[in-house]
């Protein structure tokens, strides 16, 4: 598509940079921080490259995956009854929101095993970590993170994901 | 949901009353509309009105404008005269609608009120807690100049993850830690309860109280649901810790929130005091040490200044106070659960609905959740 995503973000980043900003008087603190933000956000928007679709299809699936293990240990769990048949509604509708809040308030009852504790923190430390690194390195260009070493680009994350499926 | 989750928890056993009313008056701002920010030109004859009702004769102000910085609150500076005579510089700090963190400012102006003579903070002058006079509930007090960081250090416009260069880190930790043992020394009774209650009714008291108001937090704020938030929750209750003497707790004391001058190396102000509240000691303690710098040789730094051994050590050391390992480390995952809050849930909800004049900033912040996740993780795996 002509103009494409990226040729229109750049052209909002040189509006941004070599316009808009140093037209900005410099007693206006708010208003240059708020600019800054603006260029920071486009400049994350362009390193992204319109894959926010892709990278929700990738942690839905993980999201999915991990529910249905935590489903299979949290059968033998009396106490988790009520939590977990909202869990397994939420799957069979395939509602991806009610699937991730219903995983975690299953993962937050105290009232069950030390068996079923140690086992659905395993799971959920392995599932988060890989979730973590997705998020991570989706906002890598912002800055934040201080360990840059371990993160991927998202065009390598994406990759990866698609081969790994 | 209707109302706050809050509202299930007993008030004054499993929640500070005066905080679960907070929460819920935040969860009915929802319904509000986009909030409009005003223009310094349409606050300034709000604000003369109301020095006026405050009884200072012919206030007459100057230099209104708006300041950068910080996620939560509006602030202007001005300078005001009486007639002719030049009074002071002043900041006031307004709520929006809602910010990166519900906190209320009755609290923020009764701490301020008494600290103010045995710690370097801001004068509180002037209090609207309830907006009847500037629209929404706003402190005003004097300017204190200052940086929150040396001139030559990089950093992100949130002030998170902020190293404080070498130069200036002894000196500084020198005057954290000063400043840290006499706000822990204060009598935390300084109020008879009428705005801060004490958790003083069983030896858990303490730390349920923190952890409910963050769980309800974030069950009332997250747009999505994290299954690693349910099991720190879950961690948290089964690891509660008993809490052995009451305290100030500043709750957000770390660097970024106090001003120093660059060329004594001295703090010149401690700010934002908006979370403070009655609690464990090792509260500040783990929410120092989840504010990371790191350094070139990778050494993490608490709060940008030290180790957290040293953190410990020294703390111990001036106050005579024993670091408990499990109660740190329980507050450390509180900390880092709370910024995850803060960055992945409210800060999100409330840009989405449009209802701070930061909200580019709040969208901003809400990428930094990823980073506090992973530090949740790594807590969470060694716990």
């Amino acid at each position: 598509m002509n103009p494409s995503t990226q040729l229109r973000l750049s052209t909002m980043m040189r509006a941004m940079t070599d316009i808009i900003l140093p037209a900005i008087p410099a007693s206006e603190s708010m208003a240059q921080e708020q600019s800054q933000l603006l260029i920071g956000h486009i400049a994350a928007l362009m390193a992204q490259d319109g894959r926010e679709r892709e990278l929700q299809a990738h942690n839905a699936a993980n999201l999915i995956d991990v529910a249905k293990q935590l489903i299979l240990l949290a059968e033998l769990e009396k106490l988790a009854a009520e939590k977990l048949a909202e869990l397994n509604a939420a799957l069979a509708g395939n509602d991806i929101a009610k699937i991730a809040f219903a995983s975690e308030r299953l993962m937050a009852d105290c009232d069950v095993s030390a068996g079923f504790k140690s086992k659905s923190s395993e799971l959920m430390i392995n599932y988060a970590r890989h979730h973590s690194v997705v998020g991570r390195s989706w906002f890598s260009p912002m800055g934040f993170d201080s360990k840059p070493e371990e993160l991927l680009d998202v065009a390598s994350l994406l990759t990866a994901s698609a081969a790994n499926n | 949901m209707k109302s706050s989750v809050v509202t299930a928890l007993t008030s004054g056993v499993d929640i500070e009353p005066s905080i679960q009313a907070m929460l819920q008056a935040n969860f009915s701002a929802r319904n509000e509309g986009v909030y409009e920010p005003l223009s310094p030109q349409q606050m300034e004859p709000k604000l003369l009105a109301f020095l006026a009702a405050q009884g200072l004769a012919e206030a007459r102000v100057e230099g209104f404008k708006r300041m950068g910085g910080g996620a939560s609150k509006e602030q202007f500076v001005f300078d005001l005269y009486a007639g002719d005579k030049f009074v002071r510089k002043c900041v006031l700090r307004m709520d929006p609608l809602e910010s990166a963190v519900v906190t209320d400012r009755a609290k923020e102006f009764g701490v301020m009120r008494a600290v103010v003579d045995k710690l370097p903070v801001p004068p509180v002058l002037w209090a609207d807690l309830h907006g009847e006079h500037l629209g929404r509930p706003a402190l005003i007090t004097g300017f204190i100049g200052g940086v929150t960081k040396p001139s030559n250090n990089a950093g992100n416009v949130s002030g998170l993850g902020t190293l404080i260069s070498e130069p200036f880190r002894a000196g500084l930790s020198q005057e954290f830690m000063k400043y840290l043992q006499i706000m822990h020394g204060i009598s935390p009774d300084f109020d008879d309860g009428k705005v801060f209650q004490l958790p003083n009714q069983d030896d858990y008291q303490a730390a349920r109280w923190q952890l409910n108001w963050w769980v309800s937090a974030w069950r009332d704020d997250a747009i999505e649901g994290l299954p690693i938030m349910g099991l720190a929750e879950r961690w948290m209750r089964d690891n509660l810790p008993k809490t052995s003497e009451l305290v100030i707790v500043h709750a957000d004391y770390r660097t970024g929130n106090y001003l120093f001058d660059e060329q004594s190396q001295k703090i010149t102000a401690i700010l934002d005091w908006e979370l403070a509240h009655i609690g464990d000691y090792h509260e500040d303690l783990g929410w120092i040490a989840c504010h990371q710098g790191k350094t070139n040789d990778g050494e993490v730094l608490a709060s940008g200044l030290m180790p957290l051994a040293e953190l410990c050590s020294r703390y111990t050391a001036m106050t005579g106070r024993v670091v408990d390992k499990q109660a740190l480390y329980f507050y450390q995952v509180l900390s880092v659960y709370k910024c995850v809050v803060i960055c992945l849930a409210t800060s999100a909800r409330t840009a989405g609905n449009k209802h701070s004049h930061q909200d580019i900033l709040l969208s901003w912040l809400t990428a930094a959740g990823y980073a506090f996740v992973d530090q949740l993780i790594c807590l969470l795996e060694e716990a």
